[in-house]
This record gives C-alpha cells, structure tokens and sequence, in this order.
C-alpha cells in the first residue's frame, strides 16, 4: 500500500518538471494575464527547485535508510500551503490549462496531495517503530 | 446471592494501572508554562519574543499602520494583498500548530523543523519576486518584508537549536 501512493508522489514530480522543461523550452505557454507574466516565471522556477530538491532529498535518504519523516513532513506542508495559495489566490493567474500536460497536473494535484500526505503520516510510523 | 469473586478477577492489579496510567504520553497536556520551564532561558525567551512579534502584528494590522509597509501598496495588485492574507493565516495556523505540540510536549523539534521551512519558503519565492516586480525606488519595502521573515526564521531556529540540546542532555 506504501508504494502506491509514492508512486503517485513520483509520477507528479515527474509530470511537473516535464511541464517546467516545455515552459522553458516552448514559447507557447502564455499566462492569463499580462502582470501574471512574471509571477509565473518566478513561482514556477522556485517550485521546480523545491521538486527537485525534495525528490532528491528523499530517494537520497530512502536508498541510505535515513529517517525520512522530517522531511516529507516539510515537503507535505509546502506543499499544500502551494496549492492553498493557489486555490485562494493565483488561481487565474498561474496555468491556462490548455495543454494535455497542464491539463494532467492540475489532474493529479488533489491525488498527489493525498498521496503526498498518507505518506508522511506512513513515513513517521516507520521511523518510529 | 451474588458471587463477587468473578469481580476480583477482572479488576485490574496495581501494576496493571500504573503501565495504564503512565502510557499517557501522547494525551499529556502540561500547558506551555510547564513545558517552557522543563526548557533553558533561552528557549522561553524566544518563543515569548516569537508570541510578542506576533501580537504585535496583529495590532499593527488591524490600526492599519502595516498597510504602507505591505507589498500590495507599492505593486496595488489586489493578488499581493490576498498572498499576504494567505500567508499570514497560515504561519497563525502553524504557530497554533507549534503551541499545541509545546503543549503536549511532543516531538516539539519536528515540529517546529517543518514550521521553519515555510517561512523559508516564503521568503525565496517573496523576495524573489519582488526583486523582480517592484520599482527600485521602493527597495525599503522589500528589505523589511525580508527582515520581518528573517527575524521570525531565526526565532524558529533558535528554538530548534534549544529543543535539540535539551534533547541531547536528557536521555
């Protein structure tokens, strides 16, 4: 049951530094509104740092049998505190979710943060035992 | 007539209800006082300065005397002044969070570890940002938002300091 739902925290790391590399590399992804420019060239390059530290953080820690709980605790906390500002606040202005990638992210964002979740609860029973 | 001697049986012994009692770790609310005075000076002091910071926001946000300082009066984007909102119930939350695990005195360092990222976050995607969006002119708004988080990172970080060298003298 564990491995699901980090398989599911993997598949959307994967999906979000795949749509951050066609961001970059594709000139087609247009924001929603002109001031939303910036915002999302800023906040996407910080998020996709704090993917791909985090990942590599805990396959690190994973492969080493290091406790992990802190960590997935931070990377949970994070990440729902991104999703609440986003659902609050820059909703219309991050995404227009046109393309079958985006469309994919915004998709498997609540199972994620469920997935992300159930882990570190998991992830602490592990550590404590 | 009754036969009470079944009753002996299932009554539990002393040492039964002693392992009972004393297994009551994690419903074992002490209140912040008695954590605070199981932990050294410096620990209290900064959280009562953690505390104090942020009643004092409060009072400053609420008289309106934090509004010329906010970044949604330099940019008038309506989206800084909600991000702000946001983000302030949020950090209230996790100083709720924080309390409860004082409280309760439970895995307080872990918890106040997860606490201090978020400030950390806040401030590379803020200040990120900002150094992007804001005219140069108001480089005074930018450098207090950075100390304002700053100085509460380095109250979280002190007290994780603390936590973990209490933990490292107690066994």
């Amino acid at each position: 049951m564990y491995k699901l739902p980090v398989s599911i925290c993997f598949l959307f790391a994967s999906l979000v530094i795949a749509l951050f590399t066609l961001i970059i590399s594709d000139g087609s992804f247009e924001p929603a509104t002109d001031s939303g420019a910036t915002l999302v060239q800023d906040l996407t390059a910080v998020r996709i740092w704090i993917v791909f530290v985090g990942l590599a953080l805990y396959s690190w820690k994973s492969a080493t049998n290091q406790p992990n709980a802190v960590v997935v605790a931070v990377l949970t906390a994070i990440a729902w505190i991104m999703f609440l500002e986003d659902y609050m606040v820059l909703d219309s202005v991050l995404f227009v979710a046109s393309h079958p990638l985006a469309q994919a992210v915004v998709f498997m964002r609540p199972v994620f943060l469920v997935a992300l979740t159930y882990v570190a609860f998991k992830q602490w029973e592990i550590d404590l035992r | 007539m009754k036969d009470h001697s079944n009753d002996d049986l299932i009554s539990p012994s002393q040492e039964e209800l002693d392992a009972l009692l004393s297994s009551t770790s994690f419903f074992s609310f002490q209140g912040v006082r008695a954590s605070l005075d199981r932990r050294s000076p410096v620990f209290k002091w900064t959280w009562l300065v953690l505390m104090g910071v942020t009643i004092l926001y409060l009072m400053g946000w609420f008289t309106g005397l934090l509004k010329p300082y906010m970044a949604s009066a330099v940019t008038g984007l309506e989206a800084d002044y909600q991000l702000h909102q946001v983000r302030f119930l949020l950090a209230f939350i996790l100083i709720t969070v924080g309390t409860v695990a004082l409280n309760f005195d439970w895995h307080v360092e872990e918890t106040f570890t997860t606490i201090a990222w978020i400030p950390a976050y806040f401030l590379v995607s803020g200040v990120g940002r900002q150094w992007r969006t804001m005219p140069e002119d108001n480089l005074a708004v930018m450098l207090m938002y950075s100390a304002n988080l700053l100085l509460i990172l380095l109250l979280l970080v002190t007290l994780i300091t603390e936590e973990r060298r209490l933990k490292s003298r107690v066994p």
